[in-house]
């Protein structure tokens, strides 16, 4: 590192740098494969990283034809690249097949530029070429790796598909059984025996949602995504109309802003909406003068949605968990959840490109707030 | 109030026992008067309504008011059974409910698509089963007494 600023090189200097002694050293000591022929493939030079990767000697290869490296199906094509070349025209680098002198296959990717005398005229091609062996396998093994995933994930659905069908039934049968037996022989049964029934059909009731739950989750993640212009305040409008009409004694105030529009599919806001929902109309559920907002707000130039209560609210040490499938931040003794409800809703959201936080405090309510596309959404 | 009459058969085509039974017993719990024909497997099901196999001395019989369809069935399942009523000229407009345990959209879209008149999902939680069958019986039984010519 003698040339620093300041320092000026020698004439001397420069004049190494382009003699052909120095030239033909880059050359020798490529990384590539630099091979020389004439126009008819008649090898004239030869480097180092051609032995490396074709497997012959510099004595072997000058003076033999290209034609030792091109497998018979490549040849017609390289023959067609090369007219155009003496056309005057320029080829692109591309990607081929050659032979190894072991007889083996190796891609490589190619560059071909002209060689000319002095008087401009064509008198031989150059030929970069590249081992993209690592690269291939790499891509062969990606596309392997994409085949199988997709596989699983078709036999996952299929899966799910049987989950569906035979857990539900027995659930049905433990759950319809046990009514029927408070209902048809109650007088064989005492207190604590009817209390135990009411908590088998609860816990037969509590793994039908816990199914129906996954079942939602997977679908999320399996199924296409349409993507149009959905009417965000009248889904919401809608679900609080359904909380209710289920929980009549509930007084709950909710606000909804109007005419919030946002593209996406239909049915997974709908999902993420009811999910977000249902949350807050649970978790308000002890309080007085319950309040629930939907809105919106730019941030950053970001349309971000939030759904804000004023319930229990929850601790901001465990929100890093509050996503997590199967995850729970309250007991099931004073608010029933499956912990998938939140999974479902950030994997929504995923698809949509957009991003999902919360905040809370103990006591002092949750606020959900979510972003849809970002980016735009995975399909 | 009990619905419903004693002179027109309700054929249910189920294969679990013990679905069968709660089925049974909510429409009995419904005040449906109906007989209720079981069928067990979607050939029986076929052979009860076509009048052939083990029920050809049925032959000449009328045909149930309404059946109540599960999808997934031994032999032949509940859509096959339900496209070979549709495309027979005797079965075409007789009321088809399937009730099911599959919360499969496809399954809904291709009972539909198949002319299934209602789709019930059965769900786990026997109160809520109960209603379904009560609004169900209500429904085929009374208020679409004509059901035949409706889809």
């Amino acid at each position: 590192m003698q040339a620093r600023k300041g320092h000026g090189r020698s004439g001397q200097d420069l004049a190494d740098f382009g003699s052909p002694t120095f030239l033909a050293s880059i050359v020798q000591d490529a990384a590539d494969a630099i091979i020389g022929t004439t126009l008819d493939g008649i090898v004239t030079s030869w480097n180092r990283s051609a032995e490396l990767v074709f497997g012959y000697t510099a004595e072997e290869m000058l003076g033999s034809s290209m034609d030792l490296l091109r497998p018979a199906d490549t040849r017609e094509e390289e023959v067609r690249l090369l007219q155009r070349l003496e056309r005057g025209l320029r080829i692109d680098p591309f990607e081929t097949v050659r032979l190894h002198k072991d007889g083996h296959e190796v891609d490589v990717s190619v560059a071909v530029s002209p060689v000319r005398d002095p008087e401009g005229t064509l008198i031989g091609l150059s030929e970069i070429a590249r081992d993209i062996q690592a690269l291939k396998r790499a891509q062969r093994e990606l596309v392997q790796a994409k085949e199988s995933a997709e596989a699983v994930s078709r036999e996952l659905e299929s899966f799910s598909y049987s989950v569906a069908h035979d857990l539900r039934s027995p659930l049905r049968s433990i759950d319809g059984f046990s009514q029927a037996l408070l209902e048809d022989h109650q007088e064989n049964l005492d207190e604590d025996g009817r209390r135990y029934l009411g908590y088998v059909r609860e816990s037969a009731q509590l793994m039908g949602q816990l199914i129906d739950d996954m079942l939602t989750l997977s679908r999320v993640t399996l199924t296409d995504f349409a993507k149009e212009e959905v009417d965000l305040s009248g889904l919401a409008a809608a679900i609080v109309e359904g909380l209710r009409r289920d929980d009549a004694d509930r007084q709950v105030e909710v606000h909804i802003d109007e005419e919030l529009l946002a593209p996406g599919d239909p049915r997974m806001l709908m999902v993420l909406l009811s999910n977000l929902l249902a949350n807050a109309w649970k978790f308000t559920s002890k309080r007085v003068g319950a309040r629930i907002d939907f809105g919106a707000t730019m941030r950053d130039g970001v349309p971000t949605y939030h759904v804000r209560d004023n319930g229990v609210g929850f601790d901001m040490d465990y929100v890093k968990k509050i996503f997590g499938i199967f995850q729970r931040l309250h007991s099931s003794r004073d608010f029933e959840g499956t912990g998938v409800g939140l999974a479902i809703v950030e994997r929504i959201v995923q698809r949509h490109g957009g991003r999902v936080w919360a905040e809370g405090t103990v006591d002092g309510g949750a606020s959900f707030f979510f972003t849809l596309g970002e980016r735009e959404g995975t399909e | 109030m009990s619905i419903g009459s004693q002179d027109k058969v309700i054929l249910l085509v189920e294969d679990n026992p013990r679905d069968e039974e709660l089925t049974l017993r909510a429409l009995k719990k419904s005040q449906v008067l109906n007989p209720v024909v079981v069928a067990r497997d979607g050939v029986e099901a076929l052979d009860y309504l076509f009048a052939r196999g083990a029920h050809a001395d049925r032959s000449g019989a009328e045909l149930p008011q309404v059946v109540l369809l599960d999808l997934k069935l031994p032999k032949i399942d509940g859509l096959e059974v339900l496209r070979t009523l549709r495309l027979d000229e005797r079965t075409k407009r007789l009321p088809v409910v399937i009730l099911t345990s599959s919360v499969e959209e496809q399954d809904l879209i291709r009972g539909y698509d198949l002319g299934a008149n209602s789709y019930v999902r059965k769900p786990v939680d026997f109160v809520q089963f109960a209603e379904a069958i009560r609004q169900l019986g209500l429904y085929w039984l009374v208020l679409n007494e004509t059901a035949g010519a409706r889809r």
